[in-house]
């Protein structure tokens, strides 16, 4: 432990924890942190995931709980031990070495996310990741987050239970990153396990992290993956791997490696779940953004001139790099016509990293490297997660795929291989860089990671430029393709093999041993009899054969030698052994010689030679001597030679036959090895075809079960929708239909093809053909009402619109409106009612405000809609009216109806409504009163009215007792002349009759006057045969003047009738009258003579009728009266001041 | 019993007859009649001048009332009393009798006996 790290550890806290739930979650914090005790030596950081608007009051409700402080977050904390630090409402929050940045207000949706992010960049496996119960899916990718740097994860189970809870904990866990599912209790034991184990296990790590005896047992952990999942990792780097194998150890609180390796063998899915961390990457977009945008300057620009471009990640994980590319292709050939075809093959290992590619879903923090633009054009955003638009998922073609194990692809433009050959072992790297050679087409490129390089490899590849990694395939002359399907194995012990350098100086030295026993002149051989060495003063023995140049010793030693070399090297490959021949004559330069001829076969280390040394002992010349001695001998011996010679030449040039025959078969044998080759090469591309198809089909596969899902869901739709929908194509025929569209449209599913010209359709005055037609030629949308005979449908037609065609038909919908439009019609009507009635209608909500006043109230009030409308009807009223109305309106909320109450309602300008009111509760739809309905009618004109009946009463009161006093005075009158009850009655009966006809006059006149010419004629009535005249102008009379006048001519007309004119056949009558207008005063003259009747004497005493015409009319109508008793009639004068109203 | 006669009454009726019946009544009862009068400003002016001990006042004089003349009769101390085919006189008015139409004899008589200076002087 270094002195830097034991002051960290002083200070800050050996583990963060950042635990995640939302506002629900507040039991499963509680129970938490009972769980932990107060010196803990961890940090908690509590992000809520809940509505930024909502206040916390979790601090202080954790605070009970626990006796760690308990602080609301700031900017800027540093994050200490034993401390618990809550989010803020509202705010974001990261970590920032070892600070807390909190920034508000809150700008994206998954705070827990991004607190998550940052935490696992900045504590890598210090960081812990714990999903707490809430709802959606925060978290989940910053749960992945930390497993990915290395850090442990938790997601909350229920009390009893396994399962991982719904909603947070469930989308955590979907991820298949999380290391353990728990209820909240055993997390935290199981937590604070892990950080025991972390400290005890800290002194045996290395500078790097990794642990030296987990570093040993490596080969025996990728051995027993191999075994089981047939995945090598041997040839990993070992540093990354003993990282991942620790953390496993963690989880499990194993600390011994040897304990561990035992789990392994016992448990299978331990070697799962290893498996899965050894391939846990971290990647986002443009992750290196200088690198891609000398990508997107150097490559880019040249693969968009190709027709077909093709592009293979290999190693993509969740997707990142392989969306990055497509974004970069995408925008250099934005608006072009014709653009070219891509397709990024992006390939990994991982089968749950190839799913979380496929969904293309990200979160905010993933999106970091991409600009506002960028962001908006190519990802819908959807609550915070982004989701990449369709536009660049096409392009992209995912699958799983090994690039050790499965056969590469081919003929492509590009390959983007980020920090994948950092975890190859320098042998396998080896290997995959010819591999990706191969792939590529002639010209194309290779994008590899900041720390990776094709050094090894550089006839393979050009670098374009070498600080960003981008190489160009470079053409290389007979470079048969090499696949990486052979696998070494670990304990192959093929040490040659990676060290072809120590081969050649071991070859050397074992040379030199060989040959330094013999003479010098020695040639090497390999085994194919090609000469790769040769020694000093081999010229002697060489005699090349005519024609092309080469290396092979039956072209190269002197032919004499030929045959005895050829032996002896058979014998040597076959024994394995030294052959030693002495004395092998030769010819050289015309000389003869002898020499002994050695071949030695070399091996390296067991195993068969691979070369041999053929090495010339010189014995000097062939003796010639001794003919002396023997001469028949010699002269045998050169008749023998001579034939052996002939022999000899004879088999040389039975050899060079051979030799020709079998260069020629040799040629044949590398046409058809050549052959060989080829077939190779295209068997290689059928396999790589093969396997692109592969994955194509795979990715059809999965689409085409997401259509069926879409479909089958579609299918359902339409048959459960209520409404009718038609489906048009672009040519106006039937697409398809709803079932309810049947009730619109004659439809069979047999229609379904047919032109909607040919479909019969039941609503009125209609051209559907042309509505649709405008829809599709100009873009446009319909709606309005439509009638079959019975019902009114509401029409909507709107385009189809598919991904290729803005305007692919159109979709009419028809909802049913019949009921709606009959209630709008029954509402309009009433409303027509509300508005014209003259009676005050309003309408007040439960708490007395106003909410409706027509003009009848605006008229009976004087209060304007504008004004009262929204304000308290009390407001309104007198205070003794307030007191009335709240018993009235108390008494409707109740539910009671008020009928005919009067009220006083004091109008703005200070006069006052007379109203009565009837009020009714109005009921809502939950059944409850929600208001009152008062109708408000003028009772003033009613209250006038009554005061005019009780006037018009008392004045009929008062005339019918006058009329009665009249009749009392005329009966006393009559009464006082009468001679006998008799003459009583009739005369009484006349006068009352006579005052009865001047009434009628005075009330068909309308009870104000009469005309004097029906006055007079009406009294002579009687007397109709009788000679009277009657002249005058029309004179209208008042009707007191009326009656008194009309009662003396009654009293003339029944005293000439009995004593004068009237009496006998001749006498005469002469009635007129005339009007005399002086000065604006009007003067009536009336004349009654009577003559011709028998001689009148003047009465002894005056009668009643001389009274009334004498003293009534002068009294009554302030008349001059005369009445004189001539001898030949009576004759009455008056002369009386009309009133202007006569 | 006293009889009014010898009063002199003024008697205000715009009916002819009924001014007739009540001049014969008060006839009669030994009364002196003055009048009928039959408008108001006849009898505002009989009302001022006139000697008269009594007076009986029609209250309804062809459309005009006879309130008027009785303000003058009781300016001038004057005993007075309605006669009228209403049911109820004036309320500043209620204090003095009134007789109903038809005219009941017995009635008026006793009226003219309230009515008459000489018994609350005797």
């Amino acid at each position: 432990m270094s002195d830097s790290n034991r002051v960290v550890e002083q200070v800050g806290p050996r583990l963060v924890a950042g635990i995640g739930a939302s506002a629900g979650g507040l039991t499963a914090y509680t129970d938490f942190f009972r769980a932990i005790p107060p010196d803990s030596g961890l940090a908690f950081v509590l992000v809520q995931h809940l509505s930024p608007k909502h206040p916390s009051a979790l601090a202080e409700l954790i605070g009970a709980e626990t006796e760690m402080p308990v602080v609301d977050a700031s900017d800027g904390q540093e994050l200490a031990a034993n401390h618990i630090y809550v989010i803020p409402a509202d705010a974001t929050m990261t970590v920032d070495g070892s600070r807390l940045r909190v920034t508000r207000p809150r700008v994206d949706s998954a705070p827990i996310d991004t607190f998550l992010m940052s935490l696992a960049e900045e504590y890598g496996e210090h960081a812990v990741a714990i999903i707490l119960s809430g709802f959606g899916s925060d978290g989940a990718l910053g749960l992945a987050a930390v497993k990915s740097y290395g850090g442990i994860t938790f997601a909350q189970a229920g009390v009893h239970d396994t399962e991982p809870l719904p909603g947070m904990p469930w989308s955590a866990f979907e991820t298949g990153l999380v290391d353990h599912v728990l209820p909240v209790a055993e997390i935290a034991a199981r937590l604070l396990d892990y950080e025991r184990h972390l400290s005890e296990v800290k002194p045996s790590k290395k500078h790097d992290g990794a642990r030296a005896d987990v570093l040993k047992h490596i080969p025996d952990i990728c051995r027993i993956i191999d075994l089981r999942l047939g995945h090598d990792f041997s040839q990993y780097k070992e540093g990354s791997i003993a990282r991942r194998i620790q953390r496993r150890m963690q989880l499990h609180g194993i600390h011994d490696t040897t304990a561990y390796i035992a789990k392994l063998r016992d448990d299978r899915e331990e070697v799962g779940l290893l498996f899965r961390d050894l391939l846990i990457s971290v990647t986002s977009f443009f992750r290196d953004p200088v690198a891609f945008a000398a990508l997107d300057r150097i490559v880019i620009p040249e693969l968009v001139k190709k027709q077909e471009i093709r592009v293979w990640v290999p190693g993509c994980a969740t997707g990142e790099e392989a969306y990055s590319i497509a974004i970069l292709l995408r925008e250099a050939v934005a608006g072009r016509r014709e653009p070219p075809r891509i397709t990024i093959f992006a390939t990994d290992i991982d089968e749950s990293a190839i799913r979380m590619a496929r969904k293309g879903v990200y979160i905010r923090a993933q999106l970091e490297g991409l600009n506002s633009r960028q962001l908006g054009r190519w990802f819908e955003e959807d609550r915070g997660s982004y989701t990449v638009v369709p536009e660049i998922r096409e392009l992209c073609v995912f699958s799983q795929h090994s690039i050790l194990r499965d056969p590469s692809f081919s003929r492509l433009d590009l390959i983007s291989c980020r920090n994948l050959l950092i975890y190859l072992a320098a042998g396998l790297q080896e290997r995959v860089i010819p591999m990706f050679h191969f792939a590529l087409r002639a010209g194309g490129f290779l994008f590899l990671g900041p720390s990776e390089s094709v050094a090894r490899d550089e006839d393979c590849f050009a670098a374009l430029d070498e600080r960003h990694r981008i190489y160009r395939r470079r053409e290389r002359q007979n470079s048969p393709p090499r696949m990486l399907t052979v696998r070494p194995r670990f304990d192959s012990g093929d040490a040659d093999a990676r060290q072809p350098h120590k081969k050649r100086s071991a070859l050397d030295s074992a040379v030199q041993r060989a040959a330094a026993r013999f003479s010098p002149a020695y040639l090497v051989i390999d085994s194919q009899n090609r000469v790769v060495r040769f020694s000093g003063h081999t010229g002697r023995f060489l005699g090349p054969t005519e024609g092309p140049a080469s290396d092979n010793l039956f072209d190269t030693i002197h032919h004499s030698l030929r045959a005895e070399v050829r032996d002896a090297l058979r014998v040597a490959s076959e024994t394995q052994a030294q052959v030693l021949r002495s004395a092998v004559p030769y010819e050289a330069n015309g000389e003869s010689g002898m020499v002994r001829l050695i071949v030695e076969p070399i091996a390296q280390e067991a195993g068969e030679a691979t070369h041999f040394v053929i090495g010339f002992h010189e014995m000097g010349p062939v003796s010639t001597g001794d003919d002396d001695d023997d001469s028949d001998v010699a002269r045998d011996l050169r008749a023998t030679r001579g034939r052996l010679r002939a022999a000899v030449d004879e088999g040389e040039r039975a050899n060079a036959d051979l030799t020709a025959t079998n260069q020629e078969l040799q040629s044949v044998n590398e046409e058809l090895r050549a052959a060989v080759e080829e077939l190779q090469v295209s068997k290689e591309e059928m396999q790589s075809l093969n396997e692109e198809l592969q994955t194509v089909n795979a990715e059809l596969t999965s689409k085409n079960a997401i259509a069926a899902k879409l479909n089958s869901d579609l299918q359902n739709f339409l048959e459960n929708t209520g409404g009718a929908t038609l489906f048009l194509d672009a040519h106006l025929t039937v697409r398809t239909f709803t079932p309810s569209a049947t009730e619109i449209f004659h439809l069979r599913d047999s229609d379904i093809g047919r032109p909607l010209a040919e479909v019969v359709c039941r609503l009125k005055n209609l051209d559907l053909a042309m509505d649709v037609r405008s829809v599709l030629e100009d873009n446009l949308r319909i709606e309005r009402e439509v009638f079959s005979t019975t019902q009114v449908y509401l029409m909507r037609i709107r385009p189809y619109r598919s991904p290729a065609n803005p305007v692919d038909g159109a979709v009419l919908s028809f909802t049913e409106i019949t009921e709606r439009k009959a209630r709008e019609e029954t509402q309009a009507h009433l409303a027509a009612i509300v508005a014209s009635t003259g009676d005050a209608v309003l309408a007040l909500d439960r708490d007395g405000i106003v909410t409706n006043w027509n003009r009848g109230a605006e008229r009976l009030t004087g209060y304007g809609a504008d004004a009262v409308i929204g304000k308290q009807l009390p407001q309104l009223l007198s205070p003794e009216g307030i007191e009335n109305a709240r018993r009235i309106f108390d008494a409707a909320k109740a539910g009671d109806h008020v009928e005919q109450k009067e009220m006083s309602f004091p109008r703005p300008d200070g006069s006052v409504a007379e109203v009565v009111v009837t009020v009714s509760p109005v009921y809502g739809v939950d059944g409850e009163v929600n208001g009152i309905s008062i109708i408000a009618r003028d009772n003033s004109e009613q209250i006038e009215l009554e005061q005019h009946r009780s006037i018009m009463m008392a004045e009929l009161d008062h005339r019918v007792k006058n009329t009665l006093a009249t009749v009392q005075s005329i009966a006393r009158q009559t009464g006082k002349s009468s001679k006998s009850v008799k003459r009583f009655l009739d005369a009484f009966d006349q006068r009352i009759i006579a005052l009865a006809r001047t009434h009628d006059l005075l009330t068909a006149a309308g009870g104000t006057g009469a005309m004097l010419q029906d006055l007079v004629v009406g009294e002579l009535k009687p007397y109709e045969s009788a000679n009277i005249t009657i002249d005058g102008e029309p004179v209208r009379l008042g009707g007191k003047s009326a009656l008194a006048l009309g009662m003396g001519i009654h009293e003339l007309a029944t005293n000439a009738a009995k004593h004068g004119a009237l009496s006998t056949p001749r006498g005469r009558v002469s009635v007129s009258w005339k009007l005399e207008i002086a000065d604006a005063v009007r003067t009536l003259h009336f004349n009654w003579k009577e003559s011709g009747g028998p001689k009148v004497c003047t009465p002894e005493h005056r009668g009643f009728g001389s009274r009334l015409i004498e003293e009534g009319l002068r009294a009554g109508m302030g008349a001059d009266v005369s009445l004189k008793f001539l001898p030949t009639g009576i004759h009455f004068k008056l002369t009386a001041p009309l009133d202007d109203d006569e | 019993m006293s009889l009014p006669a010898g009063l002199r009454v003024l008697l205000v009726e715009d009916e002819v007859l009924v001014g007739m019946l009540l001049e014969d009544i008060l006839t009669d009862l030994g009364c002196e009649v003055v009048g009928p009068m039959t408008s108001v400003d006849a009898a505002i002016e009989f009302a001022s001048n006139a000697s008269v001990d009594v007076a009986l006042l029609d209250i309804n004089l062809t459309g005009a009332d006879a309130y008027p003349v009785a303000e003058v009769l009781a300016g001038r101390g004057i005993a007075f009393g309605f006669l009228t085919g209403y049911q109820s006189v004036h309320p500043d008015f209620e204090q003095y009798p009134s007789l109903g139409k038809p005219v009941d004899r017995k009635a008026l008589e006793a009226v003219l006996v309230s009515l008459d200076p000489r018994r609350t002087q005797g």
